[in-house]
Order: C-alpha cells, then sequence, then structure tokens
C-alpha cells in the first residue's frame, strides 16, 4: 500500500494563521493525519503574569479574534470566585448579551465558510452579508468590531444605555426570517444531503475520548453546554434549549449551528427586555491569595481558564485552555477513511479558529509528483459538489439564493 | 448520594482529602503515584469530561491539576497533585483518554515535567530549534 504524505510549510503570503496539517493518503482515502501547531505561540499565559488583574482581560481578549468575548469572562469568572464577588444584575444581562452577539456573528461566519468551501459562494456572500450588520452593531454600542474589552472583573467596563440595546432587536427582526428561509432550503436540499450527510462522522465513543466541546459534542449528541450545565452570566434566567443532533456528521454540525442561531435570537430578545436596571460594576480593587476556574460556552464549545493569585497584584498562574484544542485533533478520527475531496469540509465542520484547511497540500503518491495546495483542496470540493449538482438540476437552494438581492 | 461523597466512595483512600470550596466546584487532593487510578476513577468509574490539564512551579514543588467537568451536575473536579521540581514526573493518563495526549506533550515542553508511558513526546508549541531543558512556564531560566 503506497502511502502519500501531505506537508504543508506553515507559512504562506495568503494565510492568516499558521498551523501544519500533515495527510496521509493511499489514493484518494486518508488513512492517518497529524497536526502541528505552535507557529503563533506568543505565551499569552506567561505575559498574563506580567499584568495586574484588570489588565488581563485587554490581553486574553486577543487570543482569539472571533471568539473575543469568551476568553475574558471566563478569567474574570475565575477571577471573581478568588474574590467572592458577584456583578451586578445588570452587569450579568450585558454580558450576556455581547457574548451572544458574539455567536451570532461567529456562526454566521462560519455558514458562510462551509458555503464556500462546498462550493456556493452566493451562501458565503448571503451569511456574511447577514452578519455585518452584527458587526455594526458590536461597533456601535462597545466601540469595536471585535475585541469588545466590556467586561471587566466584577462587572462590565460601560454600561450600554437601553435605547442602544432596542436595536438588537431591529437587527434580530432582519435575521430571523432569513435564517429560518435558509435552514428550511438547506434542510432538505439534494445537494447538500448529498454533500454532508454520512461525511467525517465523529461517534459518540470518539466524542468523549477527544473529549470534545461545543456544537462539535452536541452534533455528535454528547448533550453538553455550559450555559445551561453551569449557568454563569444570566442564562439561568433565560428559556432556551440546547440543540443536540446524533449523526455526528458535517450536517449534523451545520444543523446545531443552524439550529443555534434561532436560540441566539430568542436569548437576545429576552435579555434586552428583561434586563434590570442599576449599576454594571463591583468596583473591586484588589485580589486575594486563592485560586479558581472559570468556564464559559465559545462559540465553538467550552473555554476554561484557571487563575491562581498570592494576593499580589498579578496572576501567578493563568492557564487557557480554547475550545479548539480538544476540537481540533478529532479530526483524526473523523477524517480517517474519507476522500481528500471531503478534507476541507470535516476540517471546517469544527470551525476551527483558524482557517487551517488552505494549509493542506497533498503530494501524490504512485506518480510521486503533483502537489496540490489547499486551494486545490477547496477546488476538489468544488468538482465534488458540482458533479452532484449535475444530478438533481436546481433545487429549492438554488431558487432561494437567486432570488438573493445583489450584494453591493 | 451527592458528588463529592461518590468521588470519596469511588477513590476510597486515594482521595486524601476533599476540598468544596463553592457548590460548583470540587478540589481531591491525590498524590501523584495515584493519578491515574484517580483519574480512572472520576472518568470511567463517575463518567467525568476531561477538560484540561493545568501544570504550574509554585515554591516547593511543581503542581498538576487535572481539571474533570460533570456537567448533568454543573461542577468541576479538579484532582489537585504535586511532583518535584528536581525530578518532576508522573504516569502518563493518555492510554485512559486520547484528549491528554496533547496537553501532556505541552507541559512537559513549558515546565519540564515528563509523562512516563505517553507514545508521542514531540514538542507541541516550541520551535523546532527551541533549546533542550529550557522550560518557559518555570520560574527562573536562562536563555
Amino acid at each position: 500500500m503506497k502511502k502519500t504524505i501531505l506537508p504543508v510549510g506553515p507559512f504562506h503570503p495568503i494565510q492568516e494563521e499558521p498551523e501544519c496539517f500533515q495527510l496521509h493518503l493511499d489514493g484518494e482515502r486518508i488513512v492517518d493525519m497529524d497536526v502541528r501547531i505552535g507557529y503563533n505561540h506568543r505565551g499569552v499565559e506567561k505575559l498574563s503574569e506580567t499584568k495586574t488583574f484588570h489588565q488581563v482581560p485587554f490581553l486574553v481578549e486577543r487570543v482569539c479574534g472571533i471568539c473575543s468575548a469568551s476568553h475574558p469572562l471566563a478569567y474574570i469568572q475565575a477571577v471573581e470566585d478568588i474574590a467572592g464577588v458577584r456583578p451586578p444584575p445588570r452587569a450579568l444581562y450585558l454580558r450576556t448579551i455581547i457574548n451572544e452577539l458574539e455567536r451570532v456573528h461567529s456562526h454566521l461566519l462560519w455558514v458562510g465558510l462551509a458555503g464556500h468551501f462546498i462550493g456556493y459562494n452566493t451562501v458565503f456572500m448571503w451569511a456574511w452579508k447577514y452578519r455585518e450588520p452584527v458587526m455594526d452593531l458590536l461597533e456601535e454600542i462597545t466601540g469595536s468590531r471585535v475585541n469588545y474589552a466590556n467586561a471587566r472583573v466584577g462587572g462590565v467596563a460601560r454600561d450600554i444605555p437601553n435605547a442602544d440595546l432596542a436595536k438588537i432587536n431591529r437587527y434580530l427582526d432582519v435575521m430571523d426570517p432569513a435564517v429560518e428561509l435558509f435552514a428550511g432550503a438547506v434542510a432538505d436540499d439534494p445537494v447538500i444531503h448529498a454533500r454532508l450527510k454520512g461525511v467525517g462522522v465523529l461517534s459518540r465513543r470518539d466524542a468523549r475520548d477527544y473529549a470534545v466541546v461545543g456544537p462539535t459534542a452536541r452534533a455528535a449528541g454528547l448533550p453538553i453546554d455550559v450555559r445551561r450545565d453551569d449557568p454563569y452570566a444570566a442564562y439561568g434566567d433565560l428559556d432556551w434549549d440546547v440543540c443536540v443532533e446524533e449523526a455526528g456528521d458535517v450536517f449534523a454540525m451545520a444543523a446545531v449551528r443552524l439550529r443555534e442561531l434561532v436560540e441566539c435570537s430568542k436569548m437576545l430578545r429576552q435579555a434586552v427586555r428583561k434586563i434590570p436596571g442599576g449599576p454594571v460594576d463591583a468596583q473591586v480593587r484588589s485580589i486575594p491569595a486563592g485560586e479558581a476556574l472559570g468556564h464559559v460556552e465559545a462559540p465553538r464549545g467550552e473555554t476554561f481558564h484557571y487563575v491562581r493569585s498570592d494576593g499580589g497584584a498579578n496572576p501567578v498562574r493563568h492557564k487557557i485552555r480554547a475550545p479548539s484544542y480538544v476540537n481540533v485533533p478529532s479530526f483524526k478520527a473523523r477524517a480517517i477513511g474519507e476522500t481528500i475531496s471531503d478534507a476541507v469540509l470535516i476540517i471546517a465542520s469544527v470551525d476551527p479558529c483558524y482557517s487551517c484547511t488552505e494549509r493542506l497540500a497533498v503530494v501524490r503518491s504512485a506518480d510521486g509528483t503533483a502537489e496540490l495546495t489547499g486551494e486545490d483542496l477547496v477546488r476538489l470540493s468544488h468538482e465534488r459538489t458540482a458533479e452532484i449538482r449535475k444530478q438533481y438540476g436546481r433545487t429549492k437552494l438554488d431558487e432561494l439564493l437567486a432570488k438573493m438581492p445583489p450584494v453591493v | 448520594m451527592n458528588l463529592s461523597d461518590r468521588i470519596k466512595q469511588q477513590l476510597g483512600p486515594a482521595a486524601l482529602e476533599i476540598d468544596q470550596p463553592l457548590a460548583n466546584r470540587i478540589y481531591v487532593y491525590v498524590s501523584a503515584d495515584q493519578i491515574v487510578a484517580a483519574v480512572r476513577g472520576l472518568y470511567e468509574g463517575l463518567g467525568g469530561r476531561f477538560q484540561i490539564l493545568t501544570g504550574l512551579e509554585s515554591r516547593s514543588a511543581i503542581e498538576l491539576l487535572y481539571h474533570f467537568s460533570f456537567d448533568s451536575e454543573g461542577t468541576v473536579v479538579t484532582l489537585k497533585t504535586k511532583v518535584s521540581t528536581a525530578f518532576p514526573e508522573i504516569e502518563s493518563i493518555s492510554p485512559l483518554m486520547t484528549s491528554a495526549l496533547w496537553i501532556e506533550r505541552e507541559v512537559h515542553e513549558l515546565l519540564g515535567v515528563s509523562f512516563r508511558g505517553h507514545p508521542d513526546m514531540r514538542p507541541l508549541l516550541m520551535s523546532d530549534d527551541w533549546p533542550e531543558g529550557i522550560h518557559p512556564l518555570r520560574r527562573k531560566y536562562q536563555l
């Protein structure tokens, strides 16, 4: 059995984030894989020890550009436990609102990327068209599209007037019907089914063994969600459902995220309606000695922070575990036995916190030549979709996408 | 039986001490030579979900904290153990769970802890030319 190794040099001018996937192929089938990471290792945990407790959130919100509200919140919750502080209720609601808005824009981004990788660039345009107003909204209410610097130890840094919060409802009035239409079209689309169903299946057993979290776990039938299991912020006050699917395939992962957009909307509307008045900061000045941990449900799954204090100005230890750390390795269990035309989709389906799929390159064995890049793999995925589309002709999804007004 | 009692029952004498500073946070002190038994107890015996391993150097030892979430109880249980700073070695838990593979590599390269029985101790984060024996999360080191 001839094996092919795909090395992908981690640095490339068109990539934002470097990492290196190595896929071992036998013909078209993936037989093994390895991931090399660390190219972007910045030593954030160590840097944290040089910051005061109030400075750390500014540092850790930059761990990830798209989960940037989740990291500081997990850290802050840990420190608040050390200090024995409970933030005022209005602050808890404001945190919930920002974190759910983040989930909305993150999931819409993913829907767009998934569409692109399958070969529906119109889906990409559609999803990002509906994503842009959320980014504008976040910028209006926090001052930034990402890295909001809203949460702080003891509460939030700035209050947001209720009149501004009401804008969220106006956005949801536009997003909700669009998502419903789209999800409906995707749910029955024969091409999407052929492309995503049964692909990249993560068994429940493997889901547990890899300790995956978030939509990756919920799509494989593991009913875990920190917002429900260990409620934080204002989640305990809200009425919503955890979205679980059983199949563990890429289709299930898409379904979970689309369903979660509906739940985000429910939660946001309730939060905007129920948010109490009052102060937004418990004015925490110093942190006593102690240790604690905080975890939140980031868009990709559980983000976990552990903090130890010795009563000084800085944390003496700050451990950070992002959800992608446990989700990305599960690619190994999901990709083995699949074909390279599906590799891109399988990687993208865990919604990794970097655009890793472009990092793939394949070198064919037998002829020992044709080096394929990540772009080639995306192209292979598109070709697969094109083949399938020929069988089905125009579908409801095509109709919907054709009706989409032009994107300026 | 509450979770704390179930842990006591499952781990038996391996659990040297159990602290519950908050309703949803339990800390169990175990000695390093009991770590596999303790992890097996929480993971296989009680069905906990492995979250991550935190390593840190404190004044007299290197502490290793194994965090497990009991999702249906909304509680995080942390196993706390220590290894000596001079000879930091402990049994790998990776035979029990694939999810431990990466983090043991990370704790090895950042703190210098050896995980006996780990199948693949390549660096995870540090560059290929990072000098041997320099562990960035240790308090004192010279480049």
